[in-house]
């Protein structure tokens, strides 16, 4: 039995055909589903959102934590892989000073896991190299996908590169959950942006929220109007799952309308409001707020300043140098 | 609930600049029209004043605004003619036309409807300090503004606070105190409440009132909540096609009611009654109440037999501050001419109570003690019920993250029965609506609609028997026509009702049947209210749950809504309906039951006139009843039930006196 499916799967044009087709299209798609299986829309919306707790990462500057995924980041392009990966762990200490709940744990692995698989998935397809080990050779059917097939040196690749999101996600999830969204603002404008910018932020995170919640309003009523969202209960029911996606695509420009403009009346009014507030009409701007650092500042302070240093060094020496720098 | 509210919130700082702010409008059309919006007028505000400009909708009173706070002509384009001056006292008048805009928001600023669009910063604190910032003053500077902005407004617990955790009346109060935090003497505010419950309207109101006294800043405010408004204000000020054609006192302001009638601007309940038994609100009842009624105004409510304009003062009227800088209630004019015995009969003739406290110490000087008075009809109005219930909840309890909105709320709504549902905002009212439509699952109990038990998410299925009319029916509209909106139900092969109507039939309905080719973003607010509702019509439900209909129709607008919705009860006289509303008329008018809510349980079902009478019950719930109503239980010692009309009222006012 196992040798006759092996053989219809693996030594056929027509059986290498469909697992070809379900390397490239079927599984990338199990990041996604386990995604919204798990975290789902409002669930992103919930786990991406600031949560207040007594911590010494909350406590910390907001400056010095929007600077450490961007520190982080910066570090993670120089090194190599293996330090990649020490760097993760390093990443991971702060996750340990704020103990999430389990239930966040599960949301944010599914969050930094999901792409990080499909990097990995994508560079087995695309990353190429001479003399590759291919895992399955695409047949001739698949040679319009512009891939010989599933490499190894394509997987390990994008591992290393998936080390590279994995430790710069975990680093500004660190951001996210542990700074409110006027600190980060406050702190980007004093750090890098110019004020148009600021506004621009401070604006997107105050009616990021909104749009989500408009977004359900106009679904909800768009359902209320007799339009059906509902998924289909067995997606393997072709006809059901392809009148779904029909149904979704149509509705895109429908419930694309009522946000469009209630968002660009607001835009007018908001306008007006900012330029009677004398919005640009300095080219610096006092601020109302003021951080003094404390102890735990200092010692973040001193401890990136290690960190620096150590990665200065691993670099210039060529002991943690990424491969081709 | 509201008696927390009354005691305005005081602020240290009292020293507001002085000055007049002067609207001399010749013309303004917008854009390349020739339909002028405003023309001939002269408004003139003092700071201390609290001035209320009433109107109909499209009679140019937001204009009006505009223009006062120098957005017009600068901001907003159009053909001008005229000036807008603010003259500090001492000072030489500026035209604020030709400031720029953030220079003329600190002579005077601007609080818009709706409260979302002005709140651009994240926090509360940031958000009033970020003119102040921008303004690059000093850093001490900047904490002290934003420090006094918040405690002049009320505010200053929420500092800290994100502005989405905010009610409306907070967040509205927050635009009040960043439009403060640039220091004018004088504040525009453009319908401020009419996007707020009735605690949030008391709050802003109660802001409005705070400033303004003790010589403070000058406000104007835009606004058809009269009934609410009208005993805070110096002055009000009708405004209609874009003239003033009344600028009076809130006493004599309505008395007659004939050109507010007429505007199609409905008149406070009590101003109404005053009118109707002027005997028995004789000011003389009430002799302390005669401080604002002994300072007559020059203009007159009727038009000049040969057509001009009254609302200009007349030659030699000047307005006057007490030496002592406290503020009079309302400035004495001289009028050439008039005597101080004919200007006082004329005031005495015409004085309206501006309170329930008042119209009751009136009526109880006029001889009406703790009388019962009787009621033409006592009972709950006719409906026609079925034997099934259209809407049941059982022991529902709703829950978002950890926070309880419904606690085990049962409600039975049979079929053919109109419910109204009142309460404050977040005392679960539009959960308990979500939970009957699919869009909210209970964490415990059931939900059902005309016997089918409610399953969450299959929106599609409840709509095949219930229509959901939004509170922003904007919301609701996907296509780019009237007629398409209609028609949306049979071009997605939405199954219908049995004998529904066609689309054409359903624009009859609702008046819209000449504008099938607009563009629904071209229809005013309230028949985009009643576009909205068509639609659902069109699919022929057996059950309807309005949220808020009213909210933000200005009075001919909501009337017009009502009449749609009589018109439909009369036509499909076994519909359900569940009404999510603040709107006491809507509730006077249409519901059978009322069920209030607060902090997520049931705690009135009673028929209005009974649930009017518990007074203290709906009060403390966030619910106000109307005037009226509210007047009548003052009279009575906690009468039973209550009138719901002032015709209702008046009439047994009268039969009592009569007895008396």
């Amino acid at each position: 039995m196992w040798d006759t499916l092996h053989h219809a799967l693996f030594d056929t044009l027509a059986g290498q055909t469909v697992v070809a087709y379900a390397i490239t299209f079927l599984v990338p798609l199990i990041g996604p589903a386990v995604f919204l299986r798990f975290v789902g829309l409002k669930g992103l919306r919930n786990v991406l959102s600031y949560e207040a707790a007594d911590t010494p990462i909350h406590r910390l500057d907001p400056r010095i934590k929007l600077l450490y995924p961007v520190v982080i980041g910066v570090a993670s392009v120089f090194l190599s892989w293996g330090w990649v990966y020490v760097l993760f762990g390093l990443t991971l200490i702060p996750w340990v000073l704020l103990r999430p709940s389990l239930v966040r744990v599960r949301v944010l692995t599914t969050i930094v896991l999901s792409p990080a698989l499909l990097s990995i998935w994508s560079q087995g397809l695309y990353y190429t190299t001479p003399n590759d080990h291919l895992l399955f050779a695409f047949p001739v059917t698949m040679a319009w996908v512009g891939t010989a097939g599933l490499s190894t040196a394509g997987l390990i690749y994008g591992a290393h590169e998936a080390g590279r999101l994995l430790v710069t996600a975990s680093a500004g999830l660190v951001l996210v959950m542990t700074t409110g969204p006027s600190d980060v603002v406050w702190a980007t404008t004093k750090l890098f942006a110019p004020q148009r910018l600021g506004l621009a932020l401070s604006v997107g995170v105050r009616f990021l929220p909104q749009v989500f919640e408009r977004l359900a309003t106009v679904m909800h009523a768009a359902e209320v109007r007799g339009y059906d969202f509902t998924r289909p209960s067995r997606w393997w029911r072709m006809r059901e799952t392809v009148g779904y996606g029909r149904r979704m695509v149509r509705a895109l420009p429908l419930l694309t309308v009522p946000i469009l403009v209630g968002s660009l009346r607001g835009c007018a009014q908001m306008a007006l409001v900012a330029d009677s507030r004398a919005f640009g009409v300095n080219r610096r701007r006092t601020t109302y707020r003021e951080v003094r650092w404390n102890r735990g500042d200092r010692v973040a302070v001193g401890l990136a300043m290690l960190f620096v240093v150590g990665v200065l060094a691993l670099v210039t020496t060529g002991i943690g140098v990424r491969h081709g720098l | 609930m509201f008696a927390e509210l009354r005691q305005p919130p005081t602020g240290r700082r009292t020293g507001w600049r002085g000055g007049l702010l002067r609207a001399v409008v010749d013309e303004f059309c917008y854009g390349d029209s020739e339909t002028p919006v405003l023309a001939g007028v002269d408004l003139s505000v003092r700071t201390g004043e609290l001035v209320v400009v009433a109107g109909p909708s499209g009679s140019g009173k937001s204009t009006l605004a505009l223009a006062l706070a120098g957005l017009i002509p600068g901001r907003i384009g159009g053909r001008f003619r005229g000036a807008v001056t603010f003259q500090p006292d001492g000072g030489s008048a500026v035209d604020l036309g030709d400031l720029p805009l953030h220079v003329a928001a600190q002579h005077v600023g601007i609080v818009f409807q709706n409260p979302e669009y002005q709140l651009i910063q994240y926090q509360v604190d940031a958000e009033v300090a970020f003119g102040p910032e921008n303004l690059a003053l000093d850093h001490a500077e900047v904490v002290d503004r934003v420090a006094r902005s918040l405690e002049l407004t009320g505010v200053g617990g929420l500092a800290s606070a994100a502005i989405s955790s905010l009610s409306g009346g907070q967040k509205q109060r927050v635009a009040i105190a960043a439009a403060l935090a640039m220091q004018p003497p004088m504040l525009v505010l453009d319908e401020p409440t009419s996007d707020l419950d009735p605690v949030g309207t008391e709050e802003v109101l109660a802001v409005l009132s705070a400033l303004r006294m003790g010589g403070g800043c000058g406000v104007v405010v835009v606004e058809h909540k009269l009934d609410e408004v009208a005993r805070h204000a110096d002055r009000i000020v009708l405004v209609v096609g874009g003239r003033v054609v009344l600028d009076e006192p809130p006493r004599v302001a309505f008395l007659p009611s004939a050109p507010w009638r007429e505007a199609g601007v409905r008149p406070p309940e009590l101003a109404l009654l005053a009118e109707v038994l002027p005997r028995a609100f004789r000011p003389e009842a009430a002799p302390i109440e005669l401080r604002n009624a002994a300072a007559p105004r020059a203009r007159l409510a009727e038009p000049p037999p040969d057509g001009t304009r009254l609302d200009t003062p007349p030659d030699g009227a000047r307005l006057d501050t007490p030496p002592d800088g406290a503020r009079l209630d309302t400035p004495p004019v001289e009028i050439p001419g008039a005597s101080p015995e004919l200007a006082a009969q004329e005031v005495g003739a015409r004085s309206a109570p501006l309170t329930v406290e008042e119209a009751a110490a009136r009526l109880r000087s006029a001889g009406l003690l703790a009388t019962r008075l009787p009621l033409a009809s006592p009972g709950a109005p006719d409906a026609a019920r079925g034997d099934h219930a259209a809407f049941e909840v059982a022991d529902v309890e709703v829950a978002f993250k950890d926070k309880l909105v419904l606690r085990g709320v049962d409600l039975r709504v049979e079929e053919g029965e109109w419910v109204a549902l009142v309460g404050a905002n977040g005392s679960g009212k539009t959960t308990l609506g979500s939970v009957l439509m699919g869009f909210v699952e209970p964490r415990r109990g059931s939900a059902a609609c005309f016997g089918r038990p409610v399953e969450f998410g299959r929106i599609p299925r409840q709509a095949e028997h219930v229509g959901y009319l939004f509170q922003n029916v904007d919301d609701m509209l996907f296509t780019e026509t009237v007629a398409a909106e209609l028609d949306f139900t049979r071009k997605n092969r939405v199954a219908a009702g049995p004998g529904a109507p066609t689309p054409g039939e359903v624009a009859e309905l609702i008046g819209l049947s000449g504008r099938l080719g607009a563009h629904p973003y071209e229809l005013s607010g309230g028949e985009r209210q009643r576009l909205a509702l068509g639609a659902l019509l069109t699919r022929a439900p057996r059950g309807l749950i309005l949220d808020e209909p009213t909210t933000g129709l200005d009075e001919a607008h909501a009337m017009a809504l009502f009449e749609l919705l009589s018109r439909v009860r009369e036509s499909l006289g076994a519909l359900s309906c569940l009404l999510i509303t603040h709107d006491m008329r809507l509730v006077a008018r249409f519901a059978d039951r009322v069920v209030a809510l607060r902090d997520g349980r049931v705690v009135l079902d009673a028929p209005p006139r009974e649930a009017f009478a518990a007074l203290e019950l709906l009060e403390s719930s966030g619910v106000r009843p109307p005037a009226v109503s509210r007047l009548h239980a003052s009279i009575e010692d906690r009468p039973p039930a209550v009138a719901l009309g002032v015709d209702e009222l008046a009439a047994a006012i009268a039969d009592a006196l009569g007895r008396v």
